[in-house]
């Protein structure tokens, strides 16, 4: 299937934890931000210019399936991301550390890699942002916003300009 | 199927002892009582003696989290408050949105009780099953945001703060605690209570999840509301607006008075100084959301030039502070506006309380009542000067501001000099909405009966009713949740005609329920997009008690009474019900020509109609109309037996 990733805009993020309350419930049934596969970090006043949203980016070359040991994290070929097989993680939280973008995290109750699923192809997390911090693109819608979001900052340089 | 939604525990701190327990906790008071708001009445009739000094070591604070509060449900994050406040004596709530409630909830407690004095200053850590009574002496002294910033560095930004500003730790009982800098918490003293305790703040992490006894129902139905808020068509009007969106109700179709309540602040004025192009451009720079709430309206803020520039704040309901710098200080521009709100919010002084206090000051020296002998040499205005003059005297506890910033019970006796002819308040607390502007509606007419005091926003209504919208919405409103068919007739009696009196009750119930389960917010703006089966369903996929709309309508009258119970003991009844005086002159207004106390059809009502309205007020909640006390027959049809008992003991009833 298509590359598809969670696109996240932390300007647009308020903080609200309802990704994280979802995320937890649908995958654990219960509400729990430290079980939560996605992350909300706040700084200072938590506005919506002050939180980063966290979570796994279903890496192109993934670092954390490259040094699990125990060959427990591979790609799911129709959601295209990458999972964790519990019964072959044994919890050595080699890929909590290795990898880079603070994706993968450790399940305190199971004892295993926990990281986004991307629901089965339906990220909970994303309806339930209703602020629309979280979309879930391919690539070349994902390119095509990145362009547009360039070319809405250019035209605001020239008017700037033309001032 | 699993019990969800109670942590199943209780948490019991003893400062003096230096002392933490945890108890289970019984669940059928559980579900009697709800949580939060309504297991706080039960807990503070069980263990509070009525009648303490709000200062002692012997007075309590009960927190409650609500079965609803930390789940994924829509606006699952309301956690409430209970103590007996020194600005006014009632025991009664306060509630807060902010991460504090689901972090305490998250490490495993429904309810936090808290008694006793620490001999230094302290502050409180939750995290899971650690608790700890901390030395907070380094705290000590700091501001709001020092106090928050020093313990995100010491303990995490994930911990949730609540911090007493340094107006809370000399006792300056019109004051709010903050939760992360920006949810105001405990109006009418939860500072001074935490000061006289010598405790300095609360911090909460917890890492144990709420348990959810139907995860697929709950998913289902949040999604059913998340995408009622999704489809509303102006969904991003209100999120840029935030609370000021409701601008145009205040500077124009409603307005707020002015000059102690013998004016209106005019509506040109209003435009040209807060209109919401200026506060896009140069005030507002973030949205601030409580937990899982769709409509977050918090606002940072942060001036953008001229003196104050840098000058920055994280505050709830924004839109209402604005009014009250603007209306009752009169303070000027926004940035000046801004200025002041981020002193009150640093030392913790209550916009809205403290506010109401320098406006009735100014009158008083206006008429010579206050002289320079006691400003401490200066004239006192409607400015922002003077308006930074009192509340850096109210931080200090000195002078002038000092004794304002008792409130006005403890004011009144201290200025003396007949003063009080011009104070206008309830039980104490200042009323936020003039009815002669607004006419009496719902959230008018509870700053009369509210046990608490004057206090409009908390324990009010979700219907900010407009003059000009029609009442058959508020019957459809008060049919969803549940208000029985026999209510609904005495409530409109006629076609064109409603009973605002009886209806307040029913709006007050359903405040009090969303306040005790932990879910929804006051404002029309969330709870326009809830139905009242929302909660009957959220309600039962959550704890796993299968329970009916009425059956949780029950509840709440139950706790409602128990609420008024505590009070009736603390020494409260009809004689402390007084609509002020002020409300029965009329308001000269400079746009609007004259107004007077009308009820929702425009009809001017007297005095007398007033005490009518309270009688039918009081009859609609089963209380007795001579002394506005629970009768025995609501008190038992409540299952209160018990509580009856003890009143008829001490003498309250015959």
């Amino acid at each position: 299937m298509e590359e598809k990733a969670l696109v996240l805009h932390p300007e647009k993020c308020t903080g609200c934890h309802a990704c994280e309350m979802i995320c937890s419930l649908v995958h654990d049934g219960e509400c729990n931000l430290t079980l939560s596969r996605i992350g909300i970090m706040k700084t200072n006043g938590g506005g919506s210019n002050e939180n980063i949203p966290i979570v796994c980016q279903q890496c192109h070359d993934p670092i954390c399936a490259d040094v699990c040991v125990m060959g427990a994290i591979s790609r799911n070929e129709e959601t295209g991301a990458l999972v964790v097989n519990e019964d072959l993680c044994v919890g050595c939280k080699t890929c909590v550390i290795a990898c880079p973008l603070g994706g993968v995290l450790y399940h305190h109750i199971k004892g295993c890699a926990m990281k986004c699923d991307l629901c089965s192809g339906d990220p909970e997390c994303v309806k339930s942002c209703l602020y629309e911090a979280i979309e879930f693109l391919t690539m070349d819608e994902w390119g095509r916003k990145t362009r547009l979001k360039g070319a809405e900052n250019l035209g605001r340089i020239f008017e700037m300009l033309c001032k | 199927m699993r019990a969800g939604g109670y942590a199943k525990q209780v948490l019991y701190i003893d400062l003096t002892k230096e002392e933490i327990k945890k108890e289970p906790l019984d669940l059928d008071m559980a579900r009697k009582f709800l949580g939060g708001f309504g297991l706080n009445c039960k807990f503070a009739w069980d263990l509070l003696d009525p009648e303490v000094d709000p200062y002692s070591p012997d007075n309590m604070i009960f927190m409650g989290m609500g079965p609803m509060l930390g789940t994924a449900a829509p606006a699952s994050n309301k956690h409430s408050v209970m103590s007996k406040w020194p600005s006014t004596g009632a025991i009664s709530p306060g509630t807060a949105g902010g991460d504090f409630g689901i972090n305490v909830k998250l490490s495993g407690y429904d309810q936090v009780i808290i008694k006793g004095k620490a001999k230094k200053p302290v502050y409180i850590k939750i995290n899971g099953d650690d608790v700890q009574i901390c030395d907070a002496s380094d705290l000590w002294g700091k501001d709001n945001y020092e106090t928050t910033d020093m313990l995100w560095e010491k303990h995490g930004r994930h911990y949730a703060v609540i911090a007493v500003g340094t107006a809370g730790e000399r006792l300056v009982n019109t004051t709010i605690c903050l939760i992360d800098k920006c949810t105001s918490w405990g109006k009418g003293g939860l500072p001074a209570i935490m000061g006289s305790k010598n405790l300095k703040a609360f911090v909460a992490c917890g890492n144990k999840g709420v348990k959810v006894a139907d995860p697929k129902r709950l998913v289902e139905r949040t999604r059913m509301i998340q995408q009622r808020f999704e489809s509303y068509p102006d969904r991003q009007k209100l999120l840029d607006l935030g609370t000021m969106d409701g601008f145009v109700f205040w500077a124009d179709i409603h307005g707020m008075s002015m000059n102690n309540w013998t004016s209106r602040f005019p509506t040109d004025e209003a435009y040209r100084l807060y209109n919401t192009d200026y506060y896009l451009e140069n005030i507002n720079v973030g949205r601030v959301s409580d937990p899982t709430c769709p409509m977050g309206c918090k606002d940072h803020v942060k001036v953008q030039k001229g003196e104050y520039a840098g000058t920055e704040s994280w505050v709830s309901s924004f839109y209402g502070r604005v009014v009250h710098m603007a209306a009752r200080c009169q303070v000027g521009s926004y940035e000046k506006n801004v200025k002041a709100q981020e002193f009150f919010q640093r030392t913790g002084l209550c916009i809205h309380s403290y506010t109401a206090l320098i406006d009735w000051a100014v009158e008083l020296y206006e008429r010579g009542v206050l002289t320079k002998k006691d400003t401490g040499g200066i004239e006192l205005r409607h400015d922002f000067e003077t308006t930074m003059y009192l509340a850096e005297q109210a931080d200090r506890r000195e002078g002038l501001g000092g004794i304002l910033s008792q409130g006005y019970n403890k004011a009144i006796q201290d200025i003396g000099r007949g003063c009080e002819k011009y104070a206008v308040h309830v039980k104490g607390m200042e009323p936020l909405y003039d009815p002669r502007i607004n006419r009496v509606s719902s959230a008018e007419f509870n700053q009369v009966v509210n046990p608490r005091g004057a206090h409009a926003p908390q324990g009010a209504s979700t219907l900010y009713m407009s003059k000009d919208a029609d009442p058959k919405g508020y019957r459809d409103w008060l049919k969803d949740r549940g208000v029985p068919t026999e209510a609904l007739n005495r409530i409109f009696p006629r076609s064109g005609y409603f009973n605002i009196a009886r209806l307040c009750s029913y709006a007050e119930d359903w405040v009090a329920f969303m306040n005790s389960v932990g879910m929804g917010c006051l404002r029309g703006r969330v709870d326009n997009f809830l139905k009242g089966e929302d909660w009957s369903e959220a309600y039962s996929a959550v704890t796993g008690f299968e329970t009916s709309l009425a059956e949780l309508r029950t509840a709440i009258r139950r706790c409602y009474n128990l609420y008024k119970a505590l009070n009736v003991r603390a020494g409260f009844s009809r004689k402390d019900d007084v609509f002020p005086d002020r409300w029965f002159e009329p308001l000269e207004t400079p746009d609007r020509g004259t107004m007077v106390l009308c009820d929702y059809f425009g009809t001017p009502l007297s005095r007398e109609d007033c005490n009518k309205l309270l009688d039918d007020y009081y009859h609609e909640r089963g209380w007795d109309i001579e002394t506005g006390i629970p009768t025995e027959e609501t008190l038992v049809e409540s299952d209160l037996q018990d509580v009856f008992s003890d009143l008829q003991k001490s003498g309250f009833i015959e």
